[in-house]
């Protein structure tokens, strides 16, 4: 068994080398594949980051009518809060708002115009998996016509931004990773598939002595295992490498710890078994 | 030893083989002559059972046409060697190589096969070109390298279609003296050949083809 399997991988070997043009070009595309899902993977971990941050900004804001009693707001809050997609409301009373300004401007507008032009206001805060634009719309246009509200604003574009394009993003990186991943597992394939066309005799003669369909297949698929292995661990090679240099460019980058790091290889490896196993079936369905 | 009953084979609804009846017993030698297009090949390959019999059976030593599974092949194709014409060698490497090439795709354990491809390379008389990559070899020799293939899993028959048919006078000769040493060795032989004139051969049966049809 131990001298079958140096065969097989002798023979293996044999294939890459005979193949060459194709096995250079596979091997690269196995690489850019991966090197490519691996920093799609990580740029969409880290705009995952930074989206979940501007999300716990998306929040409605109620300013009120001046002069509104406690008691009217607090029947307010609650009318609000009936609403299911509504996850928190916070008042900010004319005086906070006013301190807030103060703060972000240092400056004090009570001085300068003599009263507190500021109203109050209620943060409503909207659940995150909940509610798309038009029922973030509607909450607002219900808000909008309730006794005391005076005027309602949010950041429409930030919510469009974060509930439409990040799903895009994800998808078209998505769709593209397929395609490439689609690609790989082909020109695995097909660069097997010209090795087992050049050992058609080799095979024949196979046959003829007696070896097994599993002796014959094994080294076509130790080529694809070598052909997705080696691809990935040179994606494995580029990205770690990308990882040290952006993390000394950015270092608030969200980053990766160490179990991660085999992916790529476990990935390819199985693109090579994939590719092979496609080649093979194409060639002994007979 | 082998067994064919009653077989027949059609090709294209044409029929190739018919009613072929036929017993090889352990240790014989065997001639099948007829033209060509007779049937010759036809009925070596149901023998190997690269194909299988349309209609009847064949049996060689425990593989049964009627029930045997692909992955049953390889097992019969070790109990039984074969040359060919063509010889079917891999042209881009040695002497040694090919005969050990049947060993390894065979399973057989590193150690002994080159012990073993010696022993059969002494016994086709090659020793001395055991490194000799095959396309520096002549018709008579490559014979001999595919003899040596044939038998290095030491089958208990030897299949030959038409072995001489490449080859010139002189080496044709001499291959049928090396199947003569190799009989009296004990291996049995089932060889297809259209020249009958080459046969020389006392202790040889000997089976004539015409049409896919056995004469009497
Ligand atoms: N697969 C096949 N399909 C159709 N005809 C075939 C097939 N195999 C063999 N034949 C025909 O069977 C006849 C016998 O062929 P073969 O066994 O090769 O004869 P031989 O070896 O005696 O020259 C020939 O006429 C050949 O054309
Ligand atoms: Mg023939």
């Amino acid at each position: 068994m131990s001298l079958n399997l140096k065969y097989a991988f002798r023979e293996g070997y044999r294939g890459l080398s005979r193949a060459r043009v194709a096995t250079v070009i596979t091997v690269s595309t196995v690489a850019v594949t991966l090197t490519l899902a691996g920093l799609f993977f990580f740029l969409m971990v880290n705009i995952g980051q930074t989206l979940g941050n501007l999300r716990s900004r998306i929040y409605l804001e109620a300013f009120l009518n001046d002069g509104l009693a406690a008691e009217a707001v607090r029947s307010l809050e609650e009318k609000i809060r009936r609403d299911s997609a509504v996850e928190s409301i916070l008042y900010i009373s004319k005086e906070a708002a006013l301190q807030r300004f103060q703060e972000e401007f240092g400056e004090d507008i009570q001085e300068l115009i003599g009263e507190n032009p500021l109203p109050a206001s209620l943060q409503i805060r909207i659940h995150t998996q909940k509610g798309s634009v038009e029922e973030i719309e509607k909450i607002a246009a219900a808000v909008q016509i309730m006794d005391g509200v005076d005027e309602v604003v949010y950041h429409k574009n930030l919510i469009r931004l974060v509930r439409e394009y990040g799903l895009i993003i994800l998808a078209v990186g998505l769709g593209l990773f397929i395609l490439l991943l689609f690609s790989s597992v082909f020109l695995i394939a097909n660069t097997i598939r010209l090795t087992i066309h050049a050992q058609t005799r080799n095979i024949e003669v196979m046959k003829l002595v007696g070896a097994t369909k599993a002796f014959i297949r094994r080294p076509y698929l130790i080529q694809g295992f070598l052909e997705g292995g080696i691809g990935g661990a040179i994606a494995t090679g580029i990205l770690l490498i990308a990882h040290v240099f952006l993390k000394s460019r950015f270092p608030g980058l969200f980053t990766f710890s160490l179990p991660v790091w085999p992916l790529p290889l476990v990935f390819s490896l199985f693109l090579g078994y994939a590719g092979s196993r496609w080649a093979l079936k194409y060639f002994f369905k007979s | 030893m082998i067994d064919i009953q009653d077989v027949w084979y059609l090709a294209g609804g044409r029929p190739i083989l018919c009613d072929i009846r036929l017993k090889i017993g352990r240790g014989e030698f065997v001639f099948v002559v007829g033209p060509s297009g007779a049937g010759k090949s036809t009925l070596l390959n149901l023998v190997h059972m690269a194909i299988l019999p349309t209609r009847g059976r064949i049996r060689v030593a425990d593989f049964d046409s009627s029930g045997i599974k692909p992955k049953d092949i390889p097992f019969l194709r070790r109990k039984v060697g074969m040359v060919f014409q063509d010889f079917k060698l891999l042209e881009d490497r040695d002497v040694y190589e090919n005969v050990a090439f049947a060993l390894w795709a065979t399973g057989v354990p590193g150690r002994k096969i080159k012990k073993r491809v010696f022993q059969v390379l002494a016994d086709v008389g090659l020793s001395h070109k055991r490194y000799t990559p095959i396309p520096e070899l002549s018709g008579g020799e490559k014979q001999r390298v595919a003899m040596a293939r044939a038998l290095a899993n030491e089958p208990f028959i030897l299949l030959a279609d038409e072995p001489t048919g490449n080859l010139d006078q002189e080496s044709s000769r001499e291959l049928m003296t090396l199947l003569g040493r190799i009989h009296r060795r004990g291996t049995a032989i089932l060889m297809a050949t259209h020249k009958e004139y080459e046969i020389d051969r006392k202790d040889a049966r000997l089976i004539r083809l015409l049409e896919g049809k056995i004469l009497p």
